[in-house]
């Protein structure tokens, strides 16, 4: 699995530390739930699961929490990084049914691009984003002009809803046929209780440190499972999860 | 199932199969290792152990070239002292090889002492990583240095030992003087020092420029050296290199290995796919009128 090149179509700041970076590249059908490995030579490779791929146009909702992701945020239009992909496991997106996508912070990076997908296929969704306060809204005007439904929640109460978004699972699960889950481990602990509650039919993307990302240097292990996130996932079942006993 | 045998025995140890999990492959985690040891393997190895944890180098630590594929990770594991958990999750009837790798006669040793447990069946000394300074091929160069970590190991325990060998053209007149110092036997090979350059960026592709190669590309190479070391010592020999398909399986075996490595076959695949492994060997075995895999071994050196 070799590396194509990819060029910074742009890069743009959306909130604080928070950037979409537009690349121009060809690689092979990248479904959501799929991730790359970004490769910045001389200074590291990560996974990132784009939030949008479409006629060679990726864009990659990224979060700066260090070295790789801050030289990230510096680049510039027409400058070349080196990706490598699709990796892992994507969502399962049926033709039919309810779903409901749900998420906090950047893991909703993979869930608006099902809902783009969804909408492709006339496929009824709910799009719930959590996040902190209004200033970290991302993509909800983007779910809304996909012709989805799309709420937002706030824990300060400062736009939309006051809370998690999972208050919304709990109360309105019986309408969806399929949950779709991305968020941090938190809060995928917490969908995974309720689905498994709610017998539900649910799949959740997980993050762990991804090195080889091939599924051979063990490193992205799930916890006590036995499942790799870079081959097995990122997006897992909770089937699967209950399955490889997941316990959370 | 077929009447076929495919057990067999390593220094006394009996293996339900010949397959073995490869040093560096999914078992640095209670959890891979348990799901390996269900997956059908005879026996794992551990990810090599040092005395203390290491971090290991940064991505990429793989690279993808047409004859196999280089890695770098650098020995990161999470130290011989995690030993008795990372088995912890292992049935009584599983078989573990334990990888110990250091930079001192006295890391090699202390390696010894901790993987003095009930549930270690082997121990393997790594004398042979080609991409970690002072902590492999700069060890088995050096036969004198070599034989003093085999002393002290020897020494420690009672366990079988194993030497990881890498291509060097003395290890020969190193595997006997191993087995004069009481080595049990032989794991064949370990990857070889190189390099790869991605044609997009122009740039080495890993973190540490240098890699150990494995897949295809080492297979014959492993083939001609467990052949020699058969062929001379008739001692038991883990053949590991490039094991792709039942061929190679059944190449290693005829050319003297006792128990086959499986590594770089892993590559994208999940641990299950051992399975094809065993069933593809134990056809040939049937298909061929062999009742038991033991008696492929070393048949190609039969006059
Ligand atoms: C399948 C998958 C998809 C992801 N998708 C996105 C995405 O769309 N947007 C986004 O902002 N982030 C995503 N991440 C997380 C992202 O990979 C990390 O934030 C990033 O690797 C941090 O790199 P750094 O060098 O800036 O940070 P540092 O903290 O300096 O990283 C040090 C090391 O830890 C690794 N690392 C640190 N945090 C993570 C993490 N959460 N997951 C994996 N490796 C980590 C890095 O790869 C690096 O090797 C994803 C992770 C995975 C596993
Ligand atoms: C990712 C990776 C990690 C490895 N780690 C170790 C290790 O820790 N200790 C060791 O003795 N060999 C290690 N090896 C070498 C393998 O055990 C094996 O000897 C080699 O890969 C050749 O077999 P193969 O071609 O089937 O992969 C590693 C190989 C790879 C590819
Ligand atoms: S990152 Fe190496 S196994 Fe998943």
């Amino acid at each position: 699995m070799n590396y194509v090149k990819a060029y910074v179509v742009d890069n743009i700041h959306v909130y604080r530390d928070v950037y979409h970076l537009i690349l121009r590249t060809e690689i092979e059908r990248l479904l959501p739930g799929h991730f790359i490995m970004i490769w910045i030579p001389e200074v590291e490779e990560v996974p990132m699961a784009p939030s949008l791929y479409r006629d060679g146009i990726m864009r990659i909702t990224y979060k700066v929490v260090g070295e790789t992701t801050g030289y990230m945020s510096r680049l510039d239009r027409g400058e070349k990084i080196y990706i490598r992909g699709p990796l892992g496991k994507p969502y399962k997106l049926n033709g039919y049914g309810r779903y409901l996508l749900i998420g906090g912070g950047v893991g909703v990076a993979p869930l608006i691009y099902s809902a783009h997908i969804l909408s492709e296929r006339g496929v009824e969704f709910t799009y719930v984003e959590g996040v902190p306060n209004s200033n970290y809204e991302m993509f909800i005007d983007e779910a809304i002009s996909l012709g989805g439904e799309a709420l937002l929640y706030t824990e300060d109460g400062s736009k939309g809803v006051k809370g998690y978004p999972t208050e919304y699972l709990k109360t309105n699960y019986r309408y969806y046929d399929y949950i779709l889950a991305c968020g941090p481990d938190e809060f995928n602990r917490a969908v995974y209780r309720l689905c498994r509650e709610y017998g539900l039919n649910c799949q959740i993307s997980f993050e762990r440190i991804v090195k080889c990302g091939v599924g051979v240097c063990g490193s992205c292990v799930l916890e006590g499972t036995g499942l790799l996130v870079c081959l097995d996932g990122p997006v897992f079942n909770i089937s699967t999860l209950y399955e490889y006993g997941y316990s959370p | 199932m077929s009447g076929v045998s495919l057990e067999i025995e390593l220094s006394g140890i009996k293996l339900r199969n010949p397959f073995i999990l490869a040093s560096g492959f999914i078992d640095d985690d209670p959890s891979l290792l348990s799901r390996a040891w269900k997956a059908g393997f005879g026996a794992l190895t551990t990810k090599s152990l040092t005395p203390k944890p290491r971090e290991g180098y940064k991505p990429p630590i793989i690279a993808f070239t047409k004859a196999g594929y280089l890695n770098a990770v650098g020995l990161s594991n999470p130290g011989v002292d995690s030993l008795p958990r990372l088995l912890s999750k292992l049935p009584r009837e599983s078989k573990v090889i334990v990888s110990i790798a250091g930079s001192t006669v006295d890391d090699f040793r202390y390696g010894a002492e901790k993987s003095n447990l009930d549930n270690v069946d082997i121990i393997e000394l790594n004398l042979s990583c080609p991409h970690v300074k002072s902590m492999g091929m700069d060890i088995i160069h050096d036969i004198s240095y070599s034989l003093d970590i085999i002393d002290a190991v020897v020494s420690t325990s009672d366990k079988p030992v194993y030497i990881k060998l890498g291509l060097t053209d003395t290890y020969l007149s190193l595997v006997s003087k191993a087995l004069d110092k009481g080595v049990s036997g032989f794991t064949i090979m370990n990857t070889i020092k190189a390099l790869a350059i991605d044609t997009a960026s122009l740039k080495p592709i890993l973190s540490n420029v240098y890699g150990g190669l494995s897949g295809p590309a080492i297979h014959p190479i492993a083939v001609r050296m467990v052949y020699e070391v058969y062929r001379e010592y008739q001692v038991p020999i883990i053949g590991v290199g490039g094991v792709m398909d039942w061929e190679d399986v059944v190449e290693f075996i005829a050319a003297g290995a006792s128990a086959v490595g499986v590594g770089s076959y892993l590559f994208l695949k999940p641990v299950e796919s051992v399975k094809d492994l065993i069933n593809d060997l134990m056809k040939f075995l049937e298909d061929n009128g062999y009742g038991n895999v033991v008696d492929l071994r070393g048949v190609a050196h039969k006059k």
